[in-house]
């Protein structure tokens, strides 16, 4: 009841007056209610209004919805009956629902809550550069700075403008350069410079200069291309082109003739004086050299009786005063000044162009009954309708000239390129062929291989190489190396601890061997195999076995009489007999390899001993002790080859002992070797990129760190990407960590770079340098 | 017909200058050029012995300070420009080119604790014993100007460290707390606390600048993101960190110079191994920097030495240390990748070049390319004995080299103890723990 009080006042809104009204009012309700209650039954109390008033006291009417506006919708509802205290129950019952409120964090978590959200968004945040970090590990090379900007250099007037004279030497100096009214500080230069400085514009010049080129290089091409074209023999092809260029003469004529009618005329006008000067030169009468010597043939060959008469009927045709149509006569004109110009020593007469000739070298069947036609005779419409078949016809045959032009030209090239796919080709298969190289040949055919080991090392991400594998990078000495000879020293340091080990080696060997010996052939056979020794011997001069020298000197003394030679050689080498030596050789070799027996017989012990007295048979016998039998000699069946397995202890030096980390097998790490970079084996452009440094910095360029902008795939769409890109998750247990660490890791890392490296470095090489690579046994047989 | 004429291209054997090697036309054919592994084994072997002949990487020594010099700081726009400063409180800014001093400022009372460059170059930052944060132009006063500081800020605590931010102007200051301050205040932004010990090093990311990294005596590195101006992650370590350095290529990769003699890698969003320990310090590391290519990274240690590691290998690659350099307690590369500069106890700064053999100056195509082709050959063969013999000698004072030894047997002894504890104890109940995971005591988040 207390607490309606404030509700009260405040329906009340400041009707104090009022106040002890209510006041009277309210204690005769509490006083109805003790009466009530006296009662034992409680009633239910009827809310009534006793007068009607603006303002509704809130104990006589729920005050609900006071402040609310009145709807429709609401008035027609309690059509449906409805309890009013259904809103109320559903509250309870969520009040009731929900459990008591949490007491919150205490600071040290929440700061807690907030480092973590904190940690997990920056660390997404920076795994967006995942991709970019491993792409330049990975990368071939690098180029640094990353962003090659052009080097800006400021304005001179910018740099000077901020700067004041302060020392009185400097005063002084302004002040003489002020006196001379030299521009000092703000514009350096003086109006008329600064004008021709911007009479052109770098960018101006630059477009102004590349125009220039481009029209130069328009125009050489075009030179080249009518010198080519002059120089092509082909009369026909000439005649072709001549007649083509007449048409279009003519046609552009016509044009002018009806776009231009006084320039037609003009130009018709000037015809007509060319005509005049053809007709004055007197060419086309029978005069010259060649229409003499015509003339003494017409007798005989028909075709030189035509050719007369064809200029005869020229000439005719030009002394006639006729006006005839300006396309003839410049039709006439351009065969004339041909004749001006060539020589002619042989049967090329330009009147006879466009006739079937015997003279002419290639017989012309197409063109002989159109061309019989005297152009100049003829009526004009016809000659246009002929003369547009022969326009494509002439086409047809100057596309035709171009075409076997092209192929001319161009089937060395193609004939090139062919042989020298033919070559590379060779150059692939030689390896497979060869008895060596099959191990290289899988491994290139294997291929398919190391992109899924490449897929599986990204996706093994950041996965550093196992830190156990690592060796120290130094060897750190008291000794200073300061000349060539010191650092030799070190390589003979290093060759003497070398033989120490391998003399200790050696002896744990012999007794192992002994050992294996017994165990039997088999075994031993095996035991070389599982050993990973590369040596640099099998890589250096190839498998002895393999190389069968005699082969070139054979052929040799077959192809040059050989007997003769053969006589010489015996003579000279008459007194050593080489391959008796060789028997014997082998069979000492065959002798020393045997295992030797162990002669534990001691003199005089248990025996009588002294001068002249042999150890009994018996104890000969007995302390004598065999060796089980060698292992068969793998040279057994080869007559002239002697095949040793000893190590040799110098070559040994140079060796090494053991397979290194990034390579599995040790038939990569002896591919890598056999791939020679330098410019001796490799074209120059083979041999730049095989030497390519990782790293390319430039001297006196400031690196910045990486930015977005740096990423080559350009900003944006890098961004999208690397949004993309989620936090790799690392796996959970540390066991299978270290697995992964210890086995795919490394040999995923070996694979690629042992593998895929190497076998693109021979392919290259094989494309650059085609019939390089030739056998490499053979050259080392040699 | 026709004639078949000699024709050749000038080009094929024409030089074009006269000081030019004549032209030889070559066979490719290897059966003309037998024993290819042979002969560039012996061009490695040479290519090596060369290079060590060649090692000579010390450039010069630029001296001046009166005490010991404490830190450094690159200009971020001028290669030939390099500030010092010492523990006098005086700060010298350096032409390397010159190889001189072209400026001196007493710029502190007690040591110079820190000092860092302004991203455009125009000014610097130093923070001392006497508690004051101090900014500073670049260019030298003019006539008759004093050399006075810009702005001076007056710290209630000693400040240990500085570093600024790579693009906008803000800056960090370490000591009882990480502080952001702006430029334009007098006082922090926000300071960033996480445990109650004083920082020694502070360092922004140069990729993701707001990313900042710190480290504290209480043996841990803290991780803080100035966005939400909170710290993001702990990591202790079994000693304390002295300085780490971010990775100018990779955003997430720091190096931490450690008091136990070691390096850690560490890849921000694993804190929970390092990615590597880089180890061969014989004593405390105190001062580390990445290459500009983020390759590799230069050490300055307390056994008077600095190391280059390559990032990916837990040994150095190179060590250089000369009879009179002390304790060398700052150590900067240039950013042209092309040199080192190491302040040390014996008030000296020391230029090395970066790659010891390296041929200064500019090379002519030919040199270049024989050089590249050294490189190669060298790195194709350098798994063979002897030259790897070679290629790996260095040369070590006695008391770093006595010392490696001892420590080899130290390490040795330790080992063999486990194994034996191993041995005789219960399988399984003495677990190994990988290298990495041994110098993490805990994550903290």
């Amino acid at each position: 009841m207390a607490e309606e009080d404030p509700a009260a006042a405040a329906a009340g809104s400041g009707s104090e007056s009022e106040e002890g009204q209510e006041d009277g009012e309210r204690r005769h309700r509490q006083l109805l209610e003790a009466i009530s209650a006296l009662s034992g039954r409680k009633r239910r109390k009827l809310a009534e209004r006793s007068e009607a008033s603006g303002q509704v006291s809130e104990f006589n009417v729920t005050c609900k919805g006071a402040g609310e506006k009145l709807v429709l919708s609401e008035l027609l509802q309690p059509i449906h009956p409805k309890s009013t205290l259904g809103s109320v129950r559903k509250e309870l019952a969520r009040v009731k629902r929900k459990a008591a409120v949490e007491l919150p964090l205490s600071k040290e978590e929440a700061k807690r809550v907030v480092r973590e959200a904190a940690y997990v968004t920056t660390s997404k945040d920076v795994g967006k550069w995942q991709q970019v970090v491993l792409q330049n590990r990975r990368a071939e090379q690098l180029v640094f700075p990353l962003r090659q900007d052009i080097a800006t250099v400021t304005p001179l007037e910018r740099v000077t403008s901020a700067w004041k004279a302060r020392t009185p030497l400097e005063q002084e100096i302004f002040g003489l350069l002020h006196k001379t009214q030299q521009p000092v500080t703000d514009p350096l230069l003086t109006p008329e410079e600064m004008a021709s400085v911007q009479a052109m514009s770098l960018e101006e010049a630059r477009r102004r200069r590349a125009e220039l080129q481009k029209a130069r290089a328009v125009q050489s091409y075009y030179e080249a291309k009518a010198r080519r074209a002059k120089r092509i023999k082909s009369k026909k092809y000439h005649r072709v082109l001549k007649k083509s260029r007449r048409r279009q003469a003519l046609k552009e004529f016509e044009q002018l003739h009806k776009s231009d009618p006084a320039a037609a005329l003009a130009r018709l006008e000037e015809l007509e004086q060319l005509r005049m000067q053809e007709r004055m030169s007197l060419k086309h009468q029978n005069k010259g050299k060649w229409a003499k010597s015509r003339a003494i043939m017409a007798k005989y060959d028909l075709e030189a009786r035509k050719a007369m008469q064809e200029q005869l009927a020229r000439n005719k045709e030009l002394m006639q005063k006729v006006r005839v149509e300006p396309p003839e006569e410049e039709l006439c004109e351009v065969p004339e000044e041909d004749t001006t110009a060539l020589p002619m020593p042989s049967g090329a007469n330009p009147w006879m162009l466009g006739r079937p000739s015997g003279l002419a070298p290639e017989p012309e069947t197409q063109e002989g009954p159109r061309d019989d036609i005297v152009p100049g005779a003829v009526e004009n419409k016809d000659k246009m309708e002929e003369e547009e078949e022969e326009l494509s016809e002439e086409e047809a045959l100057l596309q035709d000239f171009e075409q076997k032009r092209r192929e001319r030209t161009g089937s060395p090239e193609g004939q090139g390129r062919d042989h020298g796919a033919d070559e590379t080709e060779i150059v692939a298969e030689q390896p497979r062929d060869s008895p060596v190289p099959p191990v290289c040949a899988e491994e290139l055919g294997d291929s398919p291989v190391p992109p899924v080991c490449a897929e599986e090392l990204v996706s093994t991400g950041l996965e550093p190489p196992p830190q156990a594998q690592e060796q120290l990078l130094l060897s750190e000495q008291l000794r200073r190396v300061w000349t060539m000879e010191d650092v030799e020293n070190l390589a003979k340091d290093e060759l003497v601890e070398e033989q120490e080990k391998l003399v200790v080696l050696r002896a744990g060997k012999q007794a192992q061997q002994q050992e294996e010996g017994r165990a039997g052939d088999r075994h031993t056979k095996k035991a070389p195999a599982k050993r990973k020794m590369i040596s640099l011997e099998a890589v250096l001069d190839g498998k002895p076995q393999e190389m069968d020298c005699p082969s070139l000197p054979v052929v040799l003394e077959e192809e040059e009489g050989g007997i003769e030679q053969r006589g010489m050689i015996t003579e000279a080498f008459a007194g050593d007999d080489v391959v008796a030596d060789f028997r014997r050789e082998k069979r000492k070799a065959e002798e020393a390899g045997k295992p030797q027996p162990v002669n534990l017989v001691l003199p005089g012990w248990g025996e009588w001993g002294g001068t002249g007295l042999k150890p009994s048979a018996k104890k000969v016998k007995r302390f004598l002790i065999k060796p089980p039998p060698a292992p068969r000699r793998k040279d057994q069946h080869l007559p002239h080859v002697i095949m040793s397995e000893k190590r040799n202890i110098h070559a040994a030096a140079h060796q090494v002992s053991e397979l290194p980390f990034p390579f599995e097998r040790h038939q990569q790490f002896e591919q890598s070797m056999r791939t020679p970079v330098g410019p001796t084996w490799n074209t120059q452009r083979a041999f730049q990129k095989l030497t390519a440094p990782r790293v390319i910095t430039r001297t006196g360029h400031i690196i910045q760190p990486i930015s977005a902008e740096d990423i080559p795939d350009t900003a944006p769409g890098s961004e999208a990407r690397l949004e993309g890109e989620a936090m790799p998750s690392r796996k959970a247990g540390p066991g299978k960590k270290a697995v992964s660490r210890g086995k795919a890791g490394p040999g995923k890392k070996a694979v690629s770079r042992g593998k895929a490296v190497p076998g693109q470095k021979a392919v290259s090489r094989g494309k650059a340098v085609p019939g390089a690579k030739a056998q490499p046994r053979r050259c080392r047989a040699q | 017909m026709r004639v078949k004429v000699l024709s050749r291209n000038p080009d094929d054997y024409v030089r074009e200058t006269k000081l030019d090697l004549q032209r030889v036309p070559r066979n490719y054919d290897p059966a003309l050029h037998p024993f290819e592994v042979a002969r560039e084994y012996v061009r490695a072997l040479n290519a090596t012995k060369l290079e060590r002949v060649f090692a000579k990487p010390f450039l010069s020594s630029l001296d001046g300070h009166r005490d010991g010099v404490n830190c450094m700081a690159k200009h971020p726009k001028s290669l030939s420009t390099v500030l010092s400063g010492a523990c006098d409180g005086e700060v010298k800014i350096w032409n390397l080119t010159k190889r001189q001093c072209i400026r001196t400022i007493q710029a502190h009372e007690g040591f110079v604790r820190g000092m860092c460059a302004r991203f455009c170059g125009t000014s610097f930052f130093t923070v001392g014993d006497d508690k004051t944060i101090k900014q500073w132009k670049m260019e030298s006063p003019e006539y008759g100007e004093e050399e006075e500081p810009v702005h001076t800020i007056l710290g209630k605590t000693v400040y240990t460290g500085i570093d600024h931010h790579w693009k906008e102007p803000v800056f960090a200051t370490c000591g009882h707390q990480v502080d952001i301050w702006d430029e334009q205040r007098t006082s922090p932004k926000c300071s960033l606390t996480w445990g109650f010990d004083s920082i020694s090093s502070v360092k922004f990311n140069p990729i993701e600048t707001y990313l900042l990294g710190s480290c504290a005596s209480d043996r841990n590195i803290v991780l803080y993101d100035i966005r939400k101006s909170t710290p993001l992650k702990k990591v202790i370590l079994n000693m304390r960190t002295n300085t780490l350095c971010w990775n100018p290529m990779e955003a997430f990769i720091f190096t931490a110079a450690n008091e136990d003699y070691n390096l850690y890698t560490f890849d921000m969003r694993f804190l929970e191994s390092p990615v590597m320990v880089h180890m061969d310090h014989v004593s405390a590391v105190l001062d580390v920097d990445y290459s500009p290519t983020g390759k590799e990274f230069v050490s300055a240690s307390f056994d008077k030495s600095i190391r280059i590691f390559p990032v990916d290998k837990g040994h150095s690659r190179e060590v250089y240390h000369t009879k009179r350099m002390q304790h060398v307690i700052t150590v900067k590369w240039t950013s042209d990748n092309k040199y080192i500069l190491c302040g040390s106890d014996e008030m000296n700064i020391r230029l090395w070049k970066a790659n010891a053999s390296e041929k200064l100056g500019v090379l002519a195509p030919r040199e270049k390319a024989a050089m590249n082709y050294n490189q190669k050959l060298k790195e194709k063969f350098q798994f063979h004995p002897q030259i790897r013999r070679i290629a790996q000698h260095r040369h070590l004072p006695k008391s770093i080299y006595c010392q490696i030894k001892e420590q080899r047997i130290m390490r040795e002894a330790r080992r063999r103890k486990e194994l034996n504890r191993r041995k005789h104890s219960k399988p399984g109940s003495v677990p190994f723990v990988p290298e990495r995971k041994k110098h993490i005591v805990a994550v903290v988040k």
